[in-house]
């Protein structure tokens, strides 16, 4: 072998990787700003309940008092003060959807991952069930299940997530479709190694950027939808603190006191919008280094 | 032809003193150094580069084409007495089309998918040259009809998909030339092709740009193709002009080191001579008060560290090096005495065969439509042991999926594939550790085949873990260590993630990875066909010499006859998944018997025979 001829290849002849970190991704300004909303919504909603004037469902006053330096937001019908509620009612708000998402989640990674890799008729069958699946309206499902089993955190935390399943599925599937024929897995079947093996340690860390950015979207829909449910009256039950509730249940009051609708409605407005900047951050994030990988 | 190009008087176009850099993030980027070059009417001027040398960024500046950051730091591109690269859009737009016409490599980015043929040359006639419709629609005809389009006023109607690959190159170079521009630019127009059609394309394109008079640049990676196409010819490196003269002469006789170099890294179907990589790296920056080469050249002396002059020579050739009366004379077709010599004395069919392929077949089914389709066809094929056999073929000949059957990656339909005289099971998944050991894969593209979130220590240690148990888990890191030298890499780099390592560095790792195993069968995949020729010889001569050593048996694919020469002792010709001729490869080259290998043999551009090239071969 003619050692001489070529030189080996030193780390000094290669490029340093380019550092990816947490302030990189605070500098694209959706990043920044979701962040920055969802560590002051998550505050309220860990040190709410240590500052809170009153508990929740104590009659603490008259009825439907305005705004006071007493009740800041006043009170509701029941005479309970609605800062205290609202300072108490995030927990469920923030709760649920994440237990739905990641619940949703984990099923259809498997179900996506091997329905994509493997192909053929198990594919087959996982497209048919995903396709009828999504063939039925959301909240329909939702409610003939809440019909059957009774309304309550549970078991729309279950609904939700078998609703949210099928559409995680497709998006898991087609992006393992996308490195399944790529030849590093192939080099790994020809290794011989498990399924296992090639669906977790071979694609998942590759369709990882996929996976995070479904879960941030998912969990944005999720908070309208879980919050929906319980105005409707299907989710969290009354008389329990849910900002969700305390829009339908101070709804009859919207004209005399608008504050007790408003202000937990705008709450799940911004925690809705938080999680989605995030998600459009991430997108942009994960874009440049798909990008950057590319170009190499 | 017509007689607006009669007319033309100054058809010329020069980049004089070119310097060219992008701004980015705060930072200039210097890309073009001083580049001096003068297309003249009639002749190709060819340009020549491996990737990175700055040779498309100097094909648009010609143009005048500019992109965002991009600045003009000194020197002009003149055309017709004017700048183009300190002109208004408005007035590049008159000249864009009209009379400097481009012709990039990928025909989806020139032809619109959405519209017909027929619209695409109407619109520029119409535009350029002020035709009505009519005789736009019958100057497209005429000029599919030169392009060899069969049935040009049929073609006029249809899709640019309903054209196959070479069809669809063809007639963007047949929309370029229409509007009878004095300027051609050609950006590696046949790099995509497969050979034959590269040569059909490449014998249409000299013909009718001499032919209409026309200034051409042919941009390509490919020096011998450049040396048998064009008059002239410019070598660049680190974003300057290193070399520049005579085509035939320069190719014949480089007088730079790296032109040298480049032309002793080129495969060649025409001589036994051994390859040879050019060491290190190419340098990505333009170079400041030192010779851009310095850092990979032989005859490098400390005097080489100041700003190199191209110095003009007999013959209208010019080199950018201060010790050109000193060097030697390069013969590239010389032998060299520090090549490997791999004894290929004991004739291929006295030894065991290690690998058999008998009848294999493979056929895929097409979804929607009754036909399947035969990827491979009755194929039978024996390896002898510690040789090296080759399987060229265009694309879709079948060589990758045969390649792959034996692998255990595609089940074959019919037939055996045996080894060591024992039938193997159809998937890998099937076959027990030890022949998945003795059988190992290396692939094409060096973008996939290392899993991007592994670390290179990671996707080296896997091999490791399955077949050698002999090895101690805390012996590993030096193993992996061990074998980064062997494939010519420094064990610091098994940390990084392959997006911090070149191509060539990750079909390193990917070949050192299959040897880790301490395989019988080396397979591999076309493993140079993305890398920069210079980085593809280094990484042949790395198989050649690894195979000597470790009297490894290789299945080499390749679509390049030159490839095959060099690493193949056996080689068989595919088309359509069968096998045409087989034999040794010297004498396969040599004496072909079957019109397929002819007709191979004479699409390889070759500078010696440039003439019987262009006049469409035998």
């Amino acid at each position: 072998m003619s050692a001489d001829v070529l030189k080996n290849v030193t780390a000094a002849d290669v490029p340093l990787p380019r550092q990816r970190s947490l302030r990189s991704f605070l500098a694209i300004p959706q990043g920044g700003f979701g962040v920055g909303l969802l560590l002051l919504l998550l505050a309220l909603v860990v040190v709410g309940p240590f500052i809170a004037p009153d508990s929740p469902n104590e009659i603490s006053d008259q009825p439907i008092l305005g705004p006071s330096a007493q009740h800041w937001l006043g009170t509701d019908s029941y005479g309970r003060d609605i800062l205290s509620r609202v300072l108490h009612g995030g927990a469920s708000v923030i709760l649920l959807p994440l237990l739905a998402v990641s619940a949703a989640m984990v099923v259809a990674t498997l179900v996506g991952l091997v329905a994509g890799y493997l192909g053929g008729k198990v594919d087959a069958v996982v497209t048919w069930v995903i396709n009828i699946a999504l063939a039925i309206p959301s909240y329909l499902a939702v409610l003939v299940v809440v019909a059957a089993f009774g309304g309550g955190g549970a078991v729309v935390v279950t609904a939700v997530a078998v609703v949210y399943a099928p559409y995680i599925t497709r998006v898991i599937r087609s992006a393992t479709q996308a490195i399944a024929p790529r030849e590093f897995v192939l080099a790994a079947r020809a290794r011989g190694e498990s399924l296992g093996w090639i669906l977790f340690r071979e694609i998942t860390p590759n369709i990882g950027p996929t996976l995070l950015v479904e879960i941030a979207l998912r969990f944005t829909y999720a908070i309208m939808f879980i919050a929906s449910l319980s105005f409707l009256g299907l989710g969290v039950q009354p008389p329990s603190a849910n900002w969700g509730v305390m829009v339908a249940q101070n709804r009859a009051l919207l004209l005399v006191s608008p504050v007790g609708v408003l202000v937990p409605a705008l709450l799940i407005g911004v925690l809705a919008i938080a999680v989605n900047l995030i998600a459009d951050a991430l997108t942009q994030f994960f874009g440049d280094r798909i990008h950057e990988r590319l170009m190499v | 032809m017509t007689t607006t190009q009669t007319a033309r008087t100054d058809g010329d176009l020069a980049a004089e003193g070119l310097s060219v850099g992008y701004r980015a993030r705060g930072g200039l980027t210097q890309v073009l150094a001083d580049v001096t070059v003068t297309l003249h009417s009639g002749q190709i001027l060819g340009l020549a580069g491996e990737s990175g040398s700055g040779k498309s960024t100097l094909a648009l500046s010609l143009l005048g084409y500019r992109v965002s950051g991009q600045e003009t730091l000194a020197g002009r591109v003149a055309f017709d007495g004017r700048d183009l690269d300190g002109a208004s859009i408005k007035e590049l737009r008159k000249v864009w089309g009209a009379r400097l016409a481009y012709l990039p490599q990928d025909t989806a980015t020139s032809l619109n998918p959405a519209l017909t043929i027929r619209r695409h040359f109407v619109e520029g006639l119409r535009r350029h040259r002020g035709l009505d419709t009519a005789a736009a629609v019958a100057r497209s005809a005429e000029w599919l009809a030169r392009v060899e389009i069969p049935e040009p006023e049929t073609a006029l109607h249809k899709y640019p998909h309903q054209f196959s690959g070479g069809q669809q190159q063809r007639i963007a170079l047949a929309l370029a030339l229409s509007v009878e521009p004095e300027v051609l630019i050609l950006d590696e127009p046949t790099t995509g092709l497969d050979v034959v059609t590269q040569a059909h394309v490449n014998r249409l394109i000299v013909t009718l740009a001499r032919d209409a008079g026309i200034a051409a640049l042919y941009v390509s990676h490919n020096l011998a193709l450049l040396a048998t196409v064009c008059d002239e010819l410019a070598i660049m490196y680190a974003g300057q002009i290193v070399e520049q003269g005579i085509a035939a002469q320069v190719y014949a006789a480089p007088r730079h080191p790296y032109t040298a170099a480049l032309i002793g890294a080129v495969p060649t179907i025409a001589s036994d001579r051994p390859l040879h990589g050019i060491p290190g790296i190419p340098r990505p920056s333009v170079p400041v008060h030192t010779c851009g080469f310095a850092q990979r050249c032989t005859f490098r002396t400390d005097a080489c560290e100041t700003d190199i002059p191209l110095v003009a020579l007999a013959d209208d050739r010019a080199a950018r090096c201060i010790r050109l009366d000193e060097l030697p004379t390069f013969d590239p077709s010389a032998e060299h005495t520090t090549a490997v010599v791999v004894d290929r004395a004991t004739a291929a069919k006295d030894l065991d065969a290690i690998l058999t392929v008998d009848n294999v077949g493979v056929v895929f089914a097409r979804p929607g439509s009754g036909e399947p389709f035969v990827a491979v066809d009755d194929v039978s094929v024996r390896v002898p042991a510690g040789r090296a056999l080759g399987i060229a073929g265009e694309s879709g000949s079948g060589k990758s999926t045969l390649l792959r059957a034996i692998a255990g990656l595609v089940r074959p339909s019919s037939g055996t594939i045996s080894y060591r005289g024992a039938a193997l099971a159809s998937t890998a998944g099937e076959r027990p550790v030890a022949l998945r050991r003795a059988i190992q894969i290396v692939f094409q593209n060096p973008d996939a085949t290392l899993n991007p979130r592994h670390t290179v220590y990671q996707s080296l240690e896997r091999p490791l873990k399955l077949f050698r148990p002999d090895i101690a888990k805390r012996d590993r890191r030096d193993a992996v260590a061990a074998m980064m030298r062997q494939v010519r890499l420094a064990p610091d780099l098994l940390d990084r993630y392959p997006r911090n390592l070149s191509g060539g560095q990750r079909q390193r790792v990917a070949i050192g990875r299959a040897l880790l195993a301490e395989p019988e069968v080396l397979l591999c995949d076309e493993v140079t066909s993305a890398l920069d020729v210079s980085v593809q010889a280094s990484i042949l001569e790395l198989l050649v010499g690894l195979q000597a050593e470790r009297e490894l048996t290789v299945v080499f694919v390749t679509h390049d006859l030159g490839v095959l020469r060099a690493v193949a002792d056996e080689a068989i010709i595919l088309q359509n998944g069968a096998i045409r001729e087989a034999g040794p490869t010297t004498r396969l080259l040599r004496e072909p018997t079957h019109p397929y290998t002819k007709e191979l043999i004479a699409a390889v551009p070759d500078p010696d025979r440039a003439a019987e090239f262009l006049s469409g071969g035998s």
